[in-house]
């Protein structure tokens, strides 16, 4: 099977779980509501390993999950990962990963543009949910949350082969 | 490669990406609560499995957890005479979790007796993957009678409490906006001094009534019951949502904004029922 297929399947199997999971198990964890995004933390992760190709379409494969399970309109959470899966990607090969710090940025970095772009998204659509006053508080929960995760969840994946960065990129 | 293949091929993560772009801003747009609901009950009935059989295990593990915690205890345990006391303990535990669970089974039951409707009843078992949306997902779908629409309540401190209404109904799980939702509307009344407005869902846990005469003003108290009033027939007249915790009126508005805290913790939201009404 190509190498690129393969890499799409896995990290679609594993953002797929990650979103099962916090529909369902993650709610038991959840501090004043706010559940921690793993969804986000294993794209951003596929992203600077393995590109824009398959971060894209796992994100969105599994963005359309979320919107499946949600009262969210079909491609809304699909369009933000598809963009940071596109855009964190392009930085593939450029980064050095380091067991904690870069993570954390990435990850930190990566929840505040999705909670402004799905507001800015929310405006521009007129969906009915929370715009920009997700800025005054739930969101920053969800980013600090999301950036102590990280590195706890960057470093099992950093065992899978099919993971691993693409020979080009390897710095 | 030459031509329009060899452009794709080229710039194949460009191309897929702009695809996949464009195909969200389409169906943004067309799907916006209403108008590809079909898909959406086909899509929740196959992946709410996925939800129900995440939820079981997890429940099996902890079971599982717990079970392998409370042998490694009483292994350490050596005297006979200790082990009785550990095993009469955990009895004595169990005893108490039983009466406990009993008696909150009693409690629904005793308050599903009191309903008006036929209901169903139903357990929450996944709540929105992200923390956008506010989606709830009961373990009761149309095969067990559920239709969208439906109205849901819960029994929390002794009080009957609105919980949301059934807007996407599966096979074997239904999806319901609660009245948090930003996107929810319920019209409702102020229980003692009879005031109607319109209660909807805030940005938090706190919902907003909205378009109560100013009159109101002197006779609204804190604290005070707001309660379905039936208007529009989408919920049941008199079923308790919350209660006043802050007025505001604004000199240039016509109308007074209250603040309502609901009478259903939804962060200990476990046990529901789904009510038969205006189906």
């Amino acid at each position: 099977m190509d190498r690129e297929l393969r890499t799409i399947l896995v990290s679609t199997l594993l953002l797929g779980i990650a979103v099962i999971l916090q529909s369902t198990v993650l709610r038991f964890v959840a501090l004043k509501g706010v559940k921690p995004d793993l969804a986000l933390i294993v794209m951003v992760f596929v992203a600077v390993r393995r590109g824009s190709m398959s971060a894209q379409v796992s994100g969105f494969l599994a963005g359309l999950l979320e919107d499946i399970l949600s009262l969210a309109p079909v491609g809304f959470n699909a369009l933000l990962r598809t963009v940071l899966g596109f855009f964190y990607g392009l930085s593939a090969g450029s980064i050095f990963m380091d067991p904690v710090l870069m993570p954390v940025l990435l990850v930190l970095v990566a929840t505040l543009l999705k909670g402004l772009a799905s507001s800015l998204l929310v405006v521009l659509f007129g969906i009915p949910a929370p715009g920009f006053q997700i800025f005054a508080g739930p969101l920053w929960l969800e980013v600090g949350y999301n950036a102590v995760l990280a590195p706890f969840l960057f470093a099992p994946l950093r065992r899978l082969k099919s993971l691993a960065p693409r020979e080009k990129d390897r710095v | 490669m030459t031509g329009v293949p060899g452009f794709l091929q080229r710039h194949r993560t460009g191309v897929t990406f702009s695809a996949l772009v464009f195909f969200c801003l389409l169906s943004i747009p067309i799907s916006n609560r209403n108008v590809v609901l079909k898909p959406k009950e086909v899509g929740q009935s196959f992946f709410s499995l996925f939800q129900v059989t995440a939820n079981g295990l997890a429940r099996w593990f902890s079971g599982t957890w717990s079970a392998l915690g409370e042998l490694k205890r009483l292994r350490q345990e050596l005297g006979e005479a200790r082990d009785r006391l550990v095993e009469y303990e955990r009895g004595s535990r169990d005893l108490m979790e039983l009466r406990r669970e009993n008696q909150a089974l009693r409690a629904q039951l005793g308050f599903a007796e009191s309903l008006t409707y036929r209901y169903i009843p139903a357990r929450l078992v996944a709540k929105d993957p992200g923390n956008l949306f506010s989606t709830m997902v009961l373990d009761r779908g149309s095969r067990h009678g559920v239709r969208q629409g439906m109205p849901v309540v819960a029994f929390q401190g002794g009080l009957q409490g609105l919980v949301g209404r059934v807007v996407l109904a599966g096979l074997a799980t239904c999806t319901v906006q609660p009245i948090t939702d930003p996107a929810s509307y319920v019209a409702a009344r102020l229980a003692s001094s009879r005031f109607d407005g319109l209660i909807s869902g805030g940005t938090s846990e706190r919902l907003v009534m909205s378009y109560v005469k100013k009159l109101a003003l002197q006779e609204v108290q804190y604290g005070e019951l707001v309660v379905t009033s039936g208007m529009g027939q989408v919920f049941p007249e008199g079923v308790h949502i919350g209660r006043v915790r802050e007025m505001q009126a604004k000199g240039y508005e016509a109308s007074l904004e209250l603040e309502v805290e609901p009478i259903v913790d939804f962060g200990r939201l476990e046990y529901v029922f789904i009510l038969s009404y205006g189906n």
